[in-house]
C-alpha cells in the first residue's frame, strides 16, 4: 500500500501505555490530523511514526516496505517535534540549512528554499541571529521552517502552532493547508485544538488514551460522532450532559437533571444504563413552542459571548452550565434572565458513561 | 500636603539613617579587609618561593627575611644551563598534555555512553568508576608496581601515561556526564532526523554545548596529572622524570638542600598551571556547580 500503515503498534513503558494495539492506514496526499487531548499518545504515534522511537509490538509499513527497525533518515519523513531542539551553536539560518547541507545540496539552491520557507513564516529578518536571541514563538516557527523546508513525501508535525499567537496561528494555518497542497504529499498533523482539524483535515484520527477511537472526515465527526471525545471538536465544545436511559413502555428516552430526552432505541442500551448526552450549542433553540414540552427546560443567562460572527450564550440550568448559540436571534439577552429553552433531539448523540462509545441518537419528533 | 521637608522628626530620622549606612559600609570594609589578609596568609609560602626564585642564595636564607631586594635571575639561568632540566619540563608538559587529552577523549565516549544508552547496573558503575580513586595510591602502588615490572612498562612514556589516564577517567566521566545529562535528548533525535551520523551528532552537535565541562574535566585532571609525583617517582625512572618527582629527589643533595634551586624550579613548575587556570577562570567556576547551573540554551 502506498503512504504509511500502523499493524497493531503498541509502545509500552514499564507501567505506562503511549500506544495500544493501532491499527491505521494513512494514505498518501492526505492531510490526516490526529486530535486527541493530552496524553492521548499523539507525540507518541508521530515519534514511531518518524522513527526516533521504536514501538514495542507490531509493524509500521511504508509504501508496502517494513520501516519498524529502519533509522527516521532511511524512512525520509520531515519532522516538527513537539518538544523542538534547535542546535544553539548554530545562526538560524544554519539550523534550518544544515538539513539540506547534509544531503549534499547546492549552496545556491539551500539559500533560495531557506528564503522561501523564511518567508513563509515571515523570520526573514532573524535568519542571521542566534537561537538564544529569539523569543519562544520565534523558535518555534524556525523549528516548522527546519522541518518545511525539506523536500518529502511524508511531512510530520507535531502539534506544531501550539502556543502562537492568533493572527500567526491562523495564517499559519492556511499557508500549511496550501502548502500540503502544493507539495501532494502526506502530512499528518497532531493537535488538541478543537478547531484546526475542521480547519486542515482531510481526514481526521481521534485519540483518547492511547488508543485510535475513531477516525473520518471532518463534517462526520463533527455531526455524528461515534466516540464522546470526539464532541470536544468545534468552537464551542459540545455540552455533555450526564443521564439514565428510562424506558417507559414502548418509550425510551434518558432521563438528566434538566429534563428528559427521548431516543431512538439501539441494542446497545439498557433500561439504567448510565450515558452521558452530548449537546452542541446550535442545537438549542430559544422558544416557547409547547410541543417540545418533553425536552423543554428553564434556564438562567449567565454570561453573553459575542464573538462577531456569532453570539455564545453562556447558560445555567438546575446547576448545570450549558454553552448555547442562538443562530436566528440577534439580538443580545439580558444578563439574569429566565428563557424558556429547547433541544433540537434529532441531532442528539447518546453516549456510554464509561467507555465512550455512541449508543443511540436523540430521536426525532420533538424540534423547536 | 504634608510639608516633609519640615518636619523635624524626619529630618532626625534621616540622619539616622545615614548613620546606620556608614557603619555597614564600615563594617563591609573590615570584612574585606579580613578576606584579604587571611587570603595573604595562606598565600605567602607560595610568595616566598616566588621571591626565593629572584634571589641569591644568601638573601633566600637571610634572617629576618628580606622582603626588599635587588632580584637576580641567577638561579634561573644556572637552571637553563642544566641538560636535566630540560629533560623534566619536557616530561611534565608532555605527560600531562597527551594523558590529558586521551583521558578527556575517551571519558567524552565513555560518559555520553552512559548518558543515553541507559542500562541495567549503569550507576553502579559509575559508583565503581570512581571508587577507583577511594584506594589510597599507597595500597596501589606495590601491586601496580609489581605489574609494571612484570610488563616491562616501568620507566616508559606509556606506562606513565596509562596510569595518568586511568587515574583521571572516572572523575571526567563523573563531571562530564553531568553535563551531558543536562543536554536535552531532543538535540540527539533532531540530530538523527536531519541525517546526522551518531558521530557526527557527539562532535557536532553535543560536544559544543558542553564545553564548560571539558573544560572543567581537562583542568582538574592537568591538576592532577601536573602535581602526580609519588607513581612516577616509583613507576617511572630518569627518562620520564618530571618536575614535582625532581624537586623530591632534588631536596637531598651532599651539600645540604640547594633552595635557590628548588625556589626557580618551583617558580617553573607553578607558573603554566596557574596561568592556564587564570586563563580557563570563569569556565572552571562554571565547572565546579558540576552542570547543575547552565546558563539556558
Amino acid at each position: 500500500m502506498e503512504g504509511i500503515s500502523l499493524q497493531s503498534v503498541s509502545k509500552r513503558w514499564r507501567h505506562t501505555f503511549g500506544l495500544r494495539d493501532m491499527t491505521i492506514d494513512l494514505y498518501p496526499s492526505q492531510f490526516v490530523v490526529l486530535y486527541g487531548p493530552r496524553g492521548s499518545g499523539k507525540s507518541v504515534f508521530c515519534r514511531l511514526v518518524v522513527g526516533v522511537d521504536q514501538p514495542t509490538e507490531g509493524t509500521i509499513m511504508m509504501n508496502g516496505v517494513d520501516v519498524t527497525h529502519m533509522s527516521p533518515i532511511q524512512r525520509g519523513i520531515a519532522y516538527v517535534p513537539q518538544t523542538f531542539a534547535l542546535y544553539p551553536q548554530f545562526s538560524v539560518y544554519d539550523n534550518i540549512a544544515y538539513p539540506l547541507a547534509i544531503q549534499g545540496e547546492k549552496k545556491s539552491e539551500i539559500r533560495g528554499r531557506v528564503e522561501q520557507i523564511a518567508a513563509t513564516l515571515g523570520i526573514t529578518n532573524i535568519l542571521n541571529k542566534q537561537p538564544d536571541q529569539l523569543s519562544g514563538g520565534q523558535k518555534q516557527r524556525v523549528a516548522i521552517a527546519k522541518g518545511l523546508v525539506l523536500n518529502r513525501r511524508v511531512y510530520v508535525l507535531d502539534d506544531p502552532l501550539v502556543g502562537l499567537d492568533y493572527k500567526i496561528r491562523e495564517r499559519l494555518v492556511e499557508e500549511l493547508r496550501n502548502l500540503q497542497e502544493s507539495l501532494d504529499a502526506l502530512f499528518v498533523y497532531a493537535t488538541s485544538d478543537p478547531l484546526e482539524p475542521l480547519l486542515l483535515a482531510d481526514h481526521v484520527v481521534v485519540l483518547d488514551q492511547g488508543r485510535l477511537v475513531e477516525q473520518g472526515s471532518p463534517g462526520s465527526l463533527y455531526y455524528t460522532p461515534n466516540h464522546v471525545g470526539t464532541t470536544t471538536l468545534g468552537y464551542p465544545a459540545a455540552n455533555i450532559i450526564p443521564g439514565r436511559v428510562n424506558r417507559d413502555g414502548d418509550r425510551w428516552h434518558v432521563r438528566t437533571a434538566i429534563c428528559d430526552i427521548p431516543i431512538g432505541v439501539t441494542a446497545e442500551v439498557a433500561p439504567d444504563q448510565e450515558v452521558v448526552v452530548a449537546i452542541r450549542a446550535e442545537h438549542f433553540l430559544l422558544g416557547d413552542d409547547q410541543s417540545a414540552a418533553a425536552s423543554l427546560f428553564e434556564a438562567t443567562v449567565e454570561l453573553e459571548e459575542d464573538i462577531g460572527s456569532e453570539r455564545i450564550v453562556h447558560l445555567r440550568a438546575k446547576g448545570q452550565a450549558l454553552q448555547a448559540g442562538f443562530a436566528d436571534h440577534k439580538t443580545s439577552l439580558p444578563l439574569g434572565q429566565t428563557l424558556a429553552v429547547a433541544i433540537k433531539t434529532s441531532a442528539m448523540r447518546i453516549f456510554d458513561q464509561h467507555n465512550g462509545r455512541c449508543v443511540a441518537t436523540g430521536a426525532a419528533g420533538i424540534e423547536g | 500636603m504634608i510639608p516633609v521637608t519640615l518636619d523635624p522628626s524626619r529630618d532626625e530620622e534621616s540622619q539616622a539613617n545615614m548613620r546606620a549606612v556608614k557603619r555597614s559600609r564600615i563594617r563591609e570594609r573590615i570584612k574585606d579587609l579580613s578576606v584579604w589578609v587571611i587570603a595573604v596568609l595562606f598565600f605567602l609560602p607560595e610568595l616566598w618561593i616566588f621571591l626565593s626564585a629572584f634571589k641569591t642564595p644568601q638573601q633566600i636564607l637571610a634572617v629576618p627575611p628580606r622582603w626588599i631586594f635587588r632580584p637576580t635571575l641567577q638561579g634561573l639561568t644556572a637552571m637553563a644551563k642544566e641538560g636535566a632540566f630540560w629533560t623534566y619540563v619536557f616530561n611534565s608538559f608532555f605527560i600531562t598534555f597527551t594523558a590529558v587529552f586521551v583521558a578527556v577523549g575517551i571519558s567524552f565516549l565513555a560518559a555520553y555512553g552512559l548518558s543515553r544508552f541507559r542500562f541495567r547496573g549503569g550507576d553502579f558503575l559509575m559508583f565503581v568508576l570512581l571508587s577507583i580513586r577511594m584506594v589510597p595510591g599507597s595500597a596501589s602502588i606495590l601491586p601496580l608496581f609489581l605489574m609494571y615490572t612484570a610488563l616491562g612498562w616501568t620507566n616508559t612514556y606509556a606506562g606513565i601515561i596509562a596510569f595518568d589516564v586511568m587515574f583521571s577517567i572516572p572523575f571526567a566521566i563523573w563531571i562530564l556526564k553531568g553535563y551531558l545529562d543536562g543536554v536535552s535528548q531532543r538535540f540527539d533525535e533532531a540530530a538523527q532526523v536531519d541525517g546526522f551520523s551518531r558521530w557526527r551528532t557527539m562532535f557536532r552537535i553535543i560536544l559544543p554545548q558542553i564545553l564548560p565541562g571539558i573544560v572543567a574535566a581537562v583542568i582538574f585532571n592537568m591538576i592532577f596529572v601536573w602535581n602526580e609525583s609519588l607513581f612516577n617517582a616509583i613507576l617511572g625512572g630518569n627518562t620520564v622524570q618530571t618536575i614535582p618527582v625532581a624537586l623530591q629527589s632534588g631536596l637531598n643533595t651532599i651539600n645540604g638542600i640547594n633552595w635557590q634551586y628548588i625556589a626557580s624550579l618551583s617558580f617553573v613548575y607553578t607558573v603554566p598551571l596557574m596561568a592556564t587556570i587564570y586563563f580557563f577562570q570563569k569556565y572552571l567556576l562554571v565547572g565546579m556547580t558540576f552542570g547543575t547551573v547552565r546558563g539556558e540554551i
